[in-house]
């Protein structure tokens, strides 16, 4: 599989300590990669090393099939990120900001400001100085400056920091009409976990510096994280009907006292039916799904992977 | 390089730096009359102390424009830091050594011409009010020219010498102390309150200038492509 972006058993070291340890990820050409961990997880150190601005101390980056070197400047001509928050002259307008990029990446394209400045809904304050700018004003400037050049790869640190609902859609429509409609490769990191399940093809979790998971988002649907949950009188015996007279082996108490059944071959009728038989009362059933929340929460909770 | 030095001076509104540096060249102005005029009568004298009215002009215009160097680095390349727009700038498909070179370069070429300019608008002034026994400033002299250029030209290197301080500390205000107290050491070693003013105990003063200017700037751009930016 070709990958327009991996890194191999990336590390860094500061102090004696590793922020990010073996973390090996893969980007496929034209996909939305998701990447997700608490904070402090390693998530920024591993895009700054991806845009060349830390040094792994072990470990290597490939980019657009070359290795990632201190001389690789021509890969940042077809790279657009935002790491951390976007900054930029502050005394310029948001137009001159991003002909100064267009001057620096060497792109001329007539017409390419405005259509950047249309795509963020930012034409109308384009003449205005960037001081003036709202914080989701700056953050929709730092996106419309990174497209900008129609780069090949984006990297985006968190980049719905400090924007409204509307704001935060309009960015993920973009998003995904760059990554389906130009094919653009992304990766992004948020904490917003219902963000990256809706624009995410792929994701890539990270805990303590290291990947735990890297997964298909179509591979999380397919993991039956849909369950049965219901809610018992008398756990204790619910749990050994579970077990003994059904067979299940995969079921939990979760939070709040209720069973989670993740057992694909338990339908909720076969379960209600010999519970009743089995005079476990029954105070609720449903069959619920689990979300990429969840998911993450589970993963990074350091419990048992599905 | 020449592409980058002039962004360099669109994105820091050179014209803000030209009015800092008329203010500048004013102030110093103003302390040269005032310093040397006779109190009673007000007219300009030809010899303040053992100084000639030229040589003081050299020493206050020298001394404030390798400040004002310090000051402009300061904000041309040691707040990039600061501010985090460096993580922009060193995603850009250049060199990092050559973009901190321009900045270097548009800083240091624009504050030689603009102490150049300085001493040019002074000695005219000067020239108006006294003449040119009664000042020291022959204009005809080839001497007074190389003068001018060359001590412009050391004023500029020795302000570039707090970047080492400002790079390594990646603090504007650290930048600007340094900037302060060298300019006072070397004022020390010119004016020979450090060393015997002396030809010999300036051309220290000056010496130290030009190799320290290239020296902080090695010390300071040293290993600056594979470090860390944070």
């Amino acid at each position: 599989m070709p990958y327009i972006l991996q890194t191999n058993r990336l590390t860094k070291t500061i102090g004696g300590k590793n922020i990010v340890e073996e973390v090996s990820l893969h980007v496929k050409k034209g996909e939305i990669y998701g990447f997700l961990g608490p904070n402090g997880a390693g998530k920024t150190t591993v895009m700054k090393m991806i845009t060349n601005l830390w040094k792994p101390t072990k470990g290597s980056v490939e980019i657009f099939g070359e290795p990632l070197t201190k001389n690789s400047y021509e890969v940042l001509k077809r790279m657009g990120s935002i790491i951390e928050f976007p900054t930029f002259y502050e005394q310029m307008t948001g137009y001159q900001n991003l002909w100064l990029h267009c001057e620096y990446m060497g792109y001329y394209r007539h017409g390419s400001i405005e259509n950047a400045l249309d795509l963020l809904g930012l034409r109308e304050a384009a003449d205005k100085k960037v001081k003036d700018y709202s914080l989701g004003m700056k953050e929709r400037l730092g996106i419309a400056r990174a497209i900008l050049s129609k780069p090949e790869l984006l990297v985006f640190d968190e980049p719905t920091n400090g924007l409204d609902p509307a704001g935060i859609k309009q960015i993920r429509d973009l998003l995904k009409a760059l990554s389906r409609e130009y094919g653009i490769s992304i990766l992004i990191s948020s904490h917003i976990l219902s963000e990256i399940e809706c624009i995410a093809d792929t994701i890539g979790i990270i805990h303590h510096g290291r990947l735990i998971r890297e997964i298909a988002m179509e591979e999380i649907d397919r993991m039956n994280l849909a369950y049965i949950e219901t809610e018992v009188s008398d756990i204790r015996r619910a749990c050994a009907v579970l077990a003994d007279q059904m067979g299940a082996s995969n079921f939990r108490i979760a939070e709040g006292g209720v069973i989670r059944v993740y057992d694909p071959q338990i339908t909720p009728q076969e379960l209600a039916k010999t519970f009743a038989l089995q005079d476990v009362e029954i105070l609720s059933l449903g069959r619920k799904a689990e979300s990429l929340e969840d998911y993450f929460l589970k993963m990074t909770s350091g419990e048992e992977g599905l | 390089m020449i592409k980058l030095i002039k962004l360099e001076w669109k994105k820091y509104s050179l014209w803000k730096y030209v009015r800092g540096a008329a203010i500048t060249t004013a102030v110093m102005l103003g302390m040269l009359l005032l310093i040397s005029s006779d109190p009673d009568t007000g007219v300009l004298v030809p010899q303040v102390g053992k100084s000639t009215i030229h040589a003081l002009t050299e020493l206050f215009l020298n001394m404030s424009y390798q400040v004002f160097t310090g000051v402009m680095l300061a904000g041309f390349v040691v707040s990039e830091y600061e501010t985090g727009r460096i993580r922009l700038m060193f995603a850009y498909p250049i060199r990092r050594w050559t973009i901190i070179a321009a900045k270097i370069a548009a800083v240091c070429l624009f504050t030689f011409l603009a102490l150049l300019g300085s001493k040019i608008l002074v000695y005219g002034i000067l020239l108006a009010l006294r003449s040119e026994e009664d000042t020291g400033i022959h204009l005809g002299e080839v001497s007074l020219w190389t003068g001018a250029v060359l001590g412009a030209g050391v004023s500029v290197l020795g302000g570039c010498i707090p970047l080492f301080v400002g790079m390594k500390t990646k603090s504007s205000r650290a930048m600007l102390i340094a900037a302060f107290v060298i300019m006072l050491g070397v004022m020390g070693l010119t004016q020979g309150n450090v060393l015997p003013f002396t030809e010999g105990g300036s051309a220290v003063g000056y010496a130290l200038q030009i190799l320290g200017a290239p020296a902080a700037f090695f010390a300071a751009v040293y290993r600056i492509e594979t470090e860390d930016v944070r």
